[in-house]
């Protein structure tokens, strides 16, 4: 046994064996990308920022059932609803707390008028802590900005449900 | 029934006993087998048409309903059969053909009985493709919202209108397909009870209006109360979210409301968020009012009660008599501890004789559920519908069970059963002395001179008195004294009257109060001595004092709002201890420190029958955290004064009320005639939407048309 290690360290068979390694990888096709200027492809399911969205006549889709607030495990959406003049039920205050929100998509799964969607949007920031609520204005001005993309990425994902 | 004749019926196999002439469904109940059902309940006639309780019987061809089948001997029932499950699911079915898929923005959606059903019982798809129907909602005023299109037909509603309300104010229109329930003319529901139709409505059709689209039932928080609005005592559900109190619902008590209350315990609650609220002690300076903390507004209530009793001047209590036992008692001891003796809570009764008043308490000897049973009932001078809506309810059932009931009132009162004999003139009071003149000579009982004198003055009683009277000596009888006596100038001759029949015939006796706790706030002097030289509201409002300290109420609360004004505007310092601000206060309070309302507040109130009952809301609005007991006991301390604890006072008041209970003795002379100034005017216009501070300030309430006042 002595005699095979002498060999071994005689020869720096181990240290070619690692070079061999290397050089293997540096002919393998590159997986990371150069983020931000390059992004990775994202699932059609992919769940980011949440949303409000609207009918195409542009009236607000949330009817103030409250139970994506019911479903929530994080309880991160406070609602409060009335009556709107015209007679419907509307809400009067739709917050979601990005800080508590867990991603989980069971308030996607529960809305019964999908309104309520995560869109697949993950960079995004805040510099101050109240900005962590996210009213129902942000909401759904989230909604418009991405109203195309999510509705292609529902659409995508529309044959799997 | 024919008693001690037990029949067994089996259910799923096992054996029951069971009453013959039951339905089956009572049965099940008792038994704790659940049947589904939406067109039964308890305190309802039997409808049989919503078809959800069908059971498989044996020996029977198709599937029976179990709320309109007898149970017979020797029946055999399954509830869970392959038949009962086909028939449950099947009706079930029809019953979502029309139903709109609206759960998500209904209010009923959480404690709906549809949903619940369709989970256990429904089919998982529908078949149903054609067009729904829709149908017309009616606006049925202030208080219930309409979405007639959910309506499936139980006629829970209807039922209730002719039964227990005896007013129908909804109706079935149409047949089958196009049945629809409606008002008959596009009116308004307008009953004292009518807020119960939105419990009885198994889904979302029928609504509670101002919590219309607030919130979902599983957000809510609920406390176990009472209501503070009449002597009744009605337990109550307070539902919030937020520590803010979202709606009211009845709590089921059997002994006092059953399943009902009464609109003004359900929608009552908003007047506690109006805007009028004080928050903060406010002390007036150069006829400004300034904010202070309430510490400082009680130290300058010690100094004025101290500054007061050292120049030996006169210091006058008026409390609430809807606040709460231990508040009272505080009151009380305070007074008394200091020499007080200007002091009362009797902001509406018409005439007083305070050696009268002080032993026989206000109450009624029998329970209230006893009042069902009672055959035969004299109501004097009350509008017992508008004063005590669930006790009014107790003599309609007793009526519809046969029972005559007699109306003796200044005016014909508005009532949902019949009335067998109306003596209400203008000569009411005179009325009763007939009575009680015939129902002494029919029992020829022998009576103290005073009586006899009294009523030689009389004319002869007519054959209306006569049977009035007889129907009163009988067995089981009852005579109410209502609230239109109790504000009348002549009360205690009315008084008098009233209790020498209920001896002299042996009837059971029950004596309204105002607010909800008038026993309580005379506890105190019932088992304190020394209270001889207690003055009451009368003679309080007739002199001027130095210091006037008013607690929970306002002028509108009393019927001698003039005199109390300017007792107010005389008072050399005036104080108040008040959850709302107003006009008189504004103008003539030096002090005003802010209480909580009964919906914030501890402690127990004692309704008519002496059931002394608690409640905790445990919340506190002002904005310095001071509990009612709290401003209370720190007046205490800023008066180096020992205040008794909470435990201690509970104690006494539990003697008290078993001293009230157990003194069976009635008034048997008739007063001499007095003429104590202030009077009440003859005639007050009662209001059961503007009987104190937080009624009077809840918006739903006052929009109804006993609300807006006109009839």
């Amino acid at each position: 046994m002595k005699i095979i290690q002498l060999i071994k360290k005689l020869t720096l068979i181990d240290f070619i064996k690692g070079f061999i390694v290397t050089l293997k990888a540096f002919f393998r096709r590159k997986v990371t990308v150069q983020y931000p200027e390059v992004k990775t492809p994202l699932s059609p399911r992919f769940r980011g920022k949440l949303a409000l969205m609207r009918y195409d006549n542009g009236e607000e889709r949330c009817i103030a059932c409250k139970l994506c607030s019911a479903v929530c495990p994080a309880q991160a959406i406070t609602i409060e609803s009335e009556e709107r003049s015209d007679g419907s039920r509307r809400t009067v205050k739709f917050d979601i707390d990005a800080f508590k929100c867990i991603y989980c998509g069971f308030c996607e799964e529960a809305c019964p008028v999908d309104s309520i969607v995560e869109t697949n949007i993950f960079e995004y920031h805040m510099t101050e802590n109240q900005q962590r609520i996210q009213t129902k204005e942000m909401l759904l001005a989230t909604g418009d900005q991405y109203r195309d993309q999510t509705i292609e990425n529902k659409k995508k994902d529309s044959r799997y449900r | 029934m024919s008693d001690n004749k037990k029949i067994i019926v089996t259910i799923d196999g096992i054996e029951h006993e069971a009453q013959p002439g039951q339905m089956l469904i009572e049965l099940t109940d008792q038994t704790g087998t659940y049947v589904p059902r939406f067109c039964y309940h308890e305190k309802l006639s039997i409808a049989a048409n919503c078809r959800m309780c069908l059971v498989e019987v044996e020996n029977s061809n198709n599937a029976l309903p179990a709320c309109a089948t007898p149970v017979s001997d020797g029946m055999v029932v399954k509830t869970k059969s392959k038949s009962a499950k086909t028939a449950q699911e099947s009706t079930m079915e029809f019953l979502l053909i029309n139903h709109p898929l609206d759960c998500p923005i209904c209010d009923q959606g959480g404690e709906c009985e549809l949903q619940d059903l369709a989970y256990t019982y429904g089919k998982n798809q529908s078949r149903f493709d054609i067009q729904k129907q829709t149908k017309k909602n009616d606006d049925l005023g202030p208080l219930v919202s309409t979405d007639m299109t959910r309506c499936i037909m139980c006629t829970r509603c209807v039922r209730f209108g002719t039964e227990i309300a005896g007013i129908q104010e909804l109706g079935t229109i149409g047949r089958g397909e196009d049945s629809n329930i409606s008002t008959y003319v596009s009116q308004t529901v307008d009953h004292e009870l009518s807020g119960n139709i939105i419990d009885l409505c198994p889904v979302g059709a029928l609504n509670n209006k101002p919590y219309r689209y607030t919130d979902r039932t599983w957000e809510l928080d609920q406390v176990e109360s009472i209501s503070p609005h009449d002597c009744i005592g009605t337990n109550i559900m307070v539902h919030k979210k937020d520590d803010i109190i979202r709606r009211i619902v009845p709590k089921n008590n059997p002994d006092i409301n059953e399943t009902w209350i009464a609109d003004r315990d359900r929608f009552g609650f908003d007047g506690i968020y109006s805007e009028d609220r004080v928050s903060n002690a406010l002390i007036k300076s150069n006829n400004d009012f300034g904010e202070s903390k309430l510490s400082n507004a009680i130290d300058q209530v010690v100094e004025h009660i101290r500054s007061c009793k050292n120049e030996n001047r006169s210091i006058a209590v008026l409390f609430s008599p809807s606040s709460s036992t231990e508040e009272q008692y505080l009151l009380s001891d305070l007074c008394h501890q200091l020499g007080i003796t200007a002091i009362d809570s009797r902001l509406r009764q018409g005439e007083f004789i305070n050696d009268v008043d002080r032993r026989f308490t206000p109450h009624m000897n029998i329970t209230l559920s006893e009042v069902d049973t009672m055959k035969n009932t004299l109501v004097i001078g009350s509008d017992l519908r508008k004063e005590t809506p669930i006790l009014a309810h107790r003599v309609k059932k007793s009526a519809d069970s046969g029972a005559l009931i007699h109306s003796i009132n200044a005016h014909p009162s508005e009532y949902h059963f019949q009335i067998d004999q109306d003596l209400s003139t203008d000569n009411w009071v005179n009325n009763i002395g007939l009575v009680l003149k015939a129902a002494i000579n029919l029992t020829k009982n022998h009576l103290p001179n005073n009586i006899a004198d009294h009523l030689d003055l009389l004319d002869e009683p007519t054959a209306e008195h006569e049977k009035v009277a007889a129907s009163m000596c009988q067995d089981n009888s009852l005579i109410i004294l209502g609230l239109n006596a109790y504000s009348n100038h002549k009360y205690q001759l009315i008084r008098s009257y009233v209790h020498i029949l209920a001896s002299v015939c042996k009837t059971n006796l029950c004596e309204l109060s105002e607010g909800s706790n008038t026993i309580g706030a005379s506890i105190y002097h019932t088992i304190n001595d020394g209270a001889e030289n207690i003055q009451n509201t009368s003679e309080i409002l007739q002199s001027k004092h130095d210091l006037l300290i008013m607690y929970g109420f306002e002028p509108n609360d009393t019927i001698y709002k003039n005199e109390l004004i300017e007792c107010m505007k005389s008072a050399n310092s005036l104080v108040v201890f008040t959850p709302y601000m107003n006009e008189h206060f504004q103008q003539y309070a030096d002090i005003v420190i802010p209480i909580n309302t009964h919906y914030e507040s501890d402690g127990s109130m004692i309704n008519l029958e002496l059931r002394n009952q608690t409640f905790t809301h445990n919340q506190i609005i002002n904005s310095d955290q001071f509990s009612n007991v709290e401003v209370l006991m720190s007046l205490y301390q800023g008066m180096d004064m020992q205040s008794k604890s909470i435990d201690e006072i509970n104690e006494s008041i539990q003697t008290g009320i078993e001293i009230i209970m157990n003194s069976s003795e009635r008034i048997s002379l008739i007063p001499e005639v007095t003429q104590t100034k202030p009077s009440a005017e003859s005639a007050i216009e009662f209001n059961m939407y503007n009987i104190d501070n937080v009624l009077r300030r809840s918006k739903p309430l006052q929009q109804t048309k006993e609300g807006i006042g006109k009839k």
